[in-house]
């Protein structure tokens, strides 16, 4: 398969996944798509290399979150989950029944972890990834992977009595 | 159901509900050919800017640091030029080739280093059509000729930068990331070292850029899984950049010693291989380091009100506190 078609192929099958991942993320929709758009150009620029390693969806969701992270910076530096992002992304979304309520509670818990133990959820319990492929993706020790999603967790336990 | 269950569906059902956006593949290949054609043109740039420093360097009426060397990586977006008042005098021909080649390779802002002189700013500013930030607050001795620089986050050492209008991200030449700021120290230390921990719990005594590394002293409190006859822990821990230039710092090392009767002491390898030491509340005022090989720098920073300090030991020397 030439470069082309092997780009192609991991665009069609990855990107909207990345994307979701992204999105949840950085509880942003619209600064997801830019992010994950702005990675696969730069995978597609250097896709020869990309393309060979382990795991291109990691080093594309890598990319995509320092890409957005550095799109923050430039809006003055605010805060990923600041509640104006919150707002913007979860105001969109229509709310009915109590039992997207509970899923609502505890998304609100979620968005407010700091995002580096949200990513390290988002990883394990959206797309699936195992230990080490996250571990892998985010260039990070296994156990500080461990640590984060532990300690994501046991900040949701903390908080589940509020929505149970 | 558990709460990685609801976690789960939780997750699973807000990315449902996100809005469909197929994206613009041709767009992408777009922009991805001409990065190619951008990253090509760096390199014939870096080699005009190497060039030019050798010419610095074999006249011997033009001394001064070679300005810029363009590097890539993912997510590179800006350059600082570091230009020192003692050594580059005043932009010239290779200035402009470096500043060039950065331009060329990298297309965002340009910083100075605060004691680049004013005219050489304003030659560059005209340039490049706005005035670069200064910055200011670096380990000045040590750094290379361009810096990384990581807006991460907003409370100690990148609060200077945050508040520079200009400065965007600034990129390593071989040398130096950012330090990592005060927020993530604590929750990386209190993670990777005792879960128990909060961040809270850390007490970051003393941070700095040696040899290639981002040092950090810091206290915490003894829990149960370290304890400590006197109810505190001494870290020393080592942090290197990201190898591939991007955004992270890699704990390489941390070390810890107990609180004993005579303070704690803990050492690392740097890594230009240099040996770090670090010691707090020593109290003996007759406390010295030892080391067979030589001492490339000691001060007392009086960490925690006590009397302590950072000694770095050239080579792999097997320094270590003494108290006689």
């Amino acid at each position: 398969m030439d470069a082309e078609a092997s780009f192609e192929g991991f665009w069609s099958a990855r990107r909207d996944r990345i994307r979701r991942a992204l999105a949840l993320t950085l509880n942003d929709a619209e600064l997801a798509s830019e992010a994950v758009d702005e990675a696969m150009t730069r995978a597609y620029a250097r896709w020869g290399r990309v393309g060979e390693l382990d795991d291109p969806s990691g080093w594309v969701f890598r990319v995509g979150l320092n890409c957005a992270r550095s799109a923050l910076r430039k809006r003055r530096l605010r805060p990923i989950a600041s509640a104006e992002v919150l707002e913007r992304s979860g105001g969109a979304v229509e709310i009915a029944g109590a039992s997207v309520d509970v899923s609502m509670d505890l998304w609100e818990a979620v968005v407010s972890l700091p995002v580096k133990h949200r990513e390290v959820l988002v990883l394990r319990f959206y797309l699936d990834w195992s230990i080490e492929r996250i571990a892998g993706a985010l260039e990070l020790p296994a156990g500080t992977v461990k640590s984060r999603l532990h300690r994501g967790l046991q900040t949701l336990h903390e908080h589940q009595g509020v929505w149970t | 159901m558990s709460i990685e269950t609801q976690l789960r569906d939780t997750l699973g059902d807000r990315a449902a509900r996100l809005p469909d956006a197929s994206g613009d593949l041709d767009a992408v290949r777009r922009r991805g050919h001409r990065r190619r054609r951008w990253q090509q043109g760096g390199v014939v740039a870096a080699v005009a800017v190497v060039v030019a420093a050798g010419i610095g360097v074999v006249a011997p009426s033009v001394v001064r640091t070679p300005t810029i060397t363009p590097i890539g990586g993912d997510g590179v977006e800006a350059l600082l030029i570091l230009c020192d008042d003692r050594r580059c005098p005043a932009p010239d021909d290779a200035d402009l080739v470096a500043l060039e080649a950065a331009l060329t390779a990298n297309d965002n802002v340009i910083g100075f280093r605060y004691d680049t002189p004013e005219r050489t700013r304003e030659r560059f500013a005209e340039e490049l059509g706005h005035r670069p930030a200064l910055v200011d607050g670096l380990d000045t001795d040590r750094l290379p000729t361009t810096i990384e620089l990581r807006l991460a986050g907003l409370d100690g050492v990148h609060e200077t930068y945050a508040e520079l209008d200009g400065v965007d991200r600034v990129v390593a030449a071989g040398g130096l990331p950012p330090p990592l700021s005060a927020d993530e120290i604590h929750a990386q230390l209190s993670e990777d070292y005792d879960p128990e921990l909060g961040p809270e719990d850390v007490d970051v005594l003393h941070r700095e850029i040696i040899g290639g590394a981002f040092v950090v002293v810091a206290e915490t409190p003894a829990s149960d899984t370290r304890p400590s006859p006197t109810g505190i822990r001494g870290i020393l821990a080592v942090w290197v950049p990201d190898p591939e230039g991007l955004w992270e710092w890699v704990r390489r090392g941390m070390t810890d010693v107990p609180v004993g009767e005579q303070g704690w002491t803990a050492s690392d390898t740097l890594p230009d291989g240099a040996r770090v030491v670090a010691w707090a509340r020593v109290h003996d005022p007759n406390a010295r380091i030892e080391s067979a090989a030589p001492l490339r720098r000691t001060a007392v920073h009086h960490l925690a009100g006590e009397p302590s300090g950072l000694a770095i030991v050239e080579g792999s020397g097997d320094p270590r506190i003494v108290v006689d």
